[in-house]
């Protein structure tokens, strides 16, 4: 049966058709997350060395295994993070169970680093990290380091089709706060437990929840 | 979901031809993207008729999904299975309309006219109403047809997912569903919502 809307149906594929121009495809998320990766990579660190500078023993710190397993993780879950960003950022009937499975593991080494950081911490002294004003700046740095990367992620992704945007945008923000975790490594001298779980840690993994909220505002299309 | 079993999955597709549509649509064949849109129309109808009620807002809802893939016509790649795409774009699109009609629906009931119009069943959309007198339409159907109408519109099963939990065939499913649909929709019309609904 050939109803009115039937009708206006047909019209608007003729119009669509009619109007049709060349696109180009997306290139695929490994990609994406190669060079979105590196971008996010390079803003961080250069805001970082303009603005704050690098810790004086980086070049010793980087020969501290434990220093290097941390920053490998930070850097997997970043990268790992970003992909699923852009899987998500895909349509598709289901979530991606691959870009589900990285998200869930990130979490994972997220909340156990931050349980180690914890555990170690002397929790004596979160007042006195607060209250220390040169390191909570920490937090602060963070923020500023990754903004720019953040805005410029979730204006791509909002140019893709993101159909779960939720997990879009925490994936977004899981990313970003890892990138900018790992960066502040290397210009915070603070390697005490208590400090690193209080201002570096805590704060980047709480920062990546933001992204649920941003997704819900600003990646529905 | 990786390569390897979108590769597979691909391969099984129902309609190779629309992929291969897309593709000439994304560089600028106009004749292939009209070829590609009436092709997928019925399909993306048969696919909300699934899923929604009101008969009215099945075509806007085609056409809302129409515009939608248009849209992200970019993001399709082609080492991918064309109907996930689509159809993930159909029930972003098809969830978004649902949400826009309830606040919609919701601010009209917030509005002053609400106690105008509250006597009114047809008029009465706020969710709880709705969800009661639907759940009373559904008692009214024999057990074998609840248990359908339940497990493919609430537990969220697919039409061969209840045939096998049912040991029913499918289009034996199908039948009895719709008919189960039909008789509430004619118990809800009897306690006065609109015979559109």
């Amino acid at each position: 049966m050939v109803t009115n809307k039937t009708k206006e149906t047909k019209a608007l594929i003729k119009g669509l058709a009619d109007n049709l121009s060349a696109v180009r495809p997306v290139v695929s998320p490994a990609k994406r997350m190669f060079v979105w990766g590196l971008f996010s990579i390079v803003i961080i660190v250069a805001i970082a060395t303009i603005q704050i500078g690098f810790r004086h023993d980086a070049d010793t710190k980087v020969n501290d295994l434990s220093f290097i397993a941390e920053n490998i993780a930070m850097f997997l879950i970043g990268f790992g993070a970003l992909f699923s960003a852009f899987k998500f950022a895909i349509p598709d009937i289901n979530r991606d169970r691959e870009a589900v499975t990285i998200v869930i593991t990130g979490v994972f080494f997220w909340l156990s680093m931050l349980a180690m950081t914890f555990l170690t911490s002397d929790t004596t002294n979160f007042e006195n990290i607060f209250s220390f004003n040169s390191v909570s700046h920490c937090i602060t740095d963070l923020l500023m380091v990754t903004t720019i990367p953040i805005i410029a992620l979730f204006a791509l992704i909002r140019k893709s089709a993101p159909v779960f945007p939720l997990w879009a945008g925490y994936t977004v923000l899981l990313a970003i706060s890892s990138i900018g975790a790992l960066v502040m490594r290397y210009v915070c001298p603070v390697d005490e437990s208590s400090h690193l779980f209080l201002t570096h840690f805590f704060p980047a993994f709480s920062m990546s929840f933001l992204g649920l909220l941003i997704g819900r505002l600003f990646l529905r299309w | 979901m990786t390569d390897k079993d979108e590769t597979s999955e691909k391969k099984l597709e129902r309609n190779p031809e629309w992929s291969v549509w897309m593709q000439e649509a994304q560089a600028g064949d106009k004749k292939s993207y009209n070829k590609l849109l009436s092709a997928i129309t019925p399909a993306l109808r048969r696919f909300v008729q699934g899923r929604i009620f009101n008969i009215d807002a099945i075509e806007d809802i085609v056409q809302e999904i129409l515009m939608a893939i248009h849209k992200s016509r970019h993001t399709y790649r082609i080492d991918q299975p064309f109907e996930r795409w689509m159809y993930g774009v159909a029930r972003y699109k098809m969830i978004d309309y649902l949400r826009k009609m309830t606040r919609h629906t919701k601010k009209e009931i917030l509005s002053d006219n609400f106690e105008t119009f509250s006597e009114l069943a047809s008029n009465n959309n706020d969710e709880g109403i709705l969800s009661r007198d639907l759940s009373n339409a559904l008692e009214q159907l024999p057990e074998k047809q609840q248990r359908i109408i339940n497990m493919m519109k609430i537990d969220g099963f697919s039409i061969t997912e209840t045939a096998e939990k049912m040991e029913m065939s499918e289009s034996a499913v199908k039948v009895a569903a719709h008919r189960g649909y039909k008789k509430m929709q004619d118990w809800l019309v009897k306690n006065g919502y609109d015979d559109n609904l």
